[in-house]
């Protein structure tokens, strides 16, 4: 079993509190190889942030800068 | 209570339009907001970029960052006017968050240059770590290796020898033998009494 311990949410450890939807390079480490939204048992953000993270993406996707699948 | 919000809005442009067109539509875009009391604090122009994906037949589109101060109501109409516009293929209001800045397209580029950066440094870093920590099995191996290696040196002169050599030996002993062999053979044949020539 993996241990999930000491992980922390990657926009606390970074302090990004905005989550900009034209960053297309901080969208993609939270995005699978098929352009899927990680799942936060996976990637280990907050509920807080997730939520963000999922709006941002979502209005990344609409503009083109990122793909619905692939 | 007249306080306006804050928005940002991205649009995207049809790419076959030219540039005297893409500039006027800009301009006109930028007038109904001044005209509907509004104001543009920030413009960044992406230019022509590649879609994620195609939307309807273009592949790629003109791509402006506007940011703009306007009261709520005034913000539907100028949707709705945004929907009518067909150079527009797709656009997106969106309200800034708090302590929102203004980022161009340049400097987004040029910090995920840095990130780039950063991350090749690291993954270089991991890999001497790693490096380190393999030279303890490494040593054990060295021994191993060492005993060949002695045993290489004086063998790479014999083989060469050997090399040099049997060709050397061996053709000239088979050579000599074969033809002493089919001298024998023929002599055989010559003095078998039973073979008439």
């Amino acid at each position: 079993m993996p241990s999930y311990k000491g992980r922390k949410c990657y926009f606390d450890d970074q302090h990004i509190d905005n989550i900009d939807y034209k960053n297309v390079r901080l969208l993609k480490k939270f995005i699978t190889k098929y352009n899927k939204i990680t799942p936060r048992y996976y990637s280990g953000t907050c509920l807080k942030h997730q939520k963000k993270l999922t709006s941002a993406i979502k209005n990344a996707r609409f503009m083109a800068l990122v793909g619905f699948t692939k | 209570m007249t306080e306006k919000t804050l928005y940002e809005i991205m649009f995207i442009l049809n790419p076959d339009l030219g540039e005297q067109q893409t500039e006027k539509d800009i301009k006109e875009i930028k007038e109904f907001i001044t005209s509907n009391g509004g104001k543009v604090t920030f413009d960044d122009v992406w230019g022509n970029k590649e879609f994620a994906y195609r939307i309807g037949k273009y592949d790629q589109g003109y791509y402006v960052v506007l940011n703009f101060e306007m009261d709520a109501q005034n913000l539907a109409e100028f949707n709705h006017q945004l929907n009518l516009n067909q150079h527009v293929i797709r656009h997106l209001v969106i309200r800034a968050p708090k302590n929102y800045k203004t980022i161009t397209f340049e400097e987004l580029k040029k910090e995920q240059e840095k990130e780039t950066l950063e991350t090749e440094a690291k993954r270089k870093e991991a890999r001497e770590k790693k490096l380190k920590k393999v030279e303890r099995p490494a040593k054990k191996v060295a021994k191993y290796v060492e005993k060949p290696k002695k045993v290489e040196e004086p063998e790479v002169p014999q083989e060469g020898e050997t090399e040099v050599k049997m060709p050397k030996k061996k053709p000239a002993k088979s050579k000599i033998s074969e033809l002493e062999d089919v001298d024998e053979k023929l002599k055989n044949i010559i003095n078998d009494p039973d073979i008439s020539l």
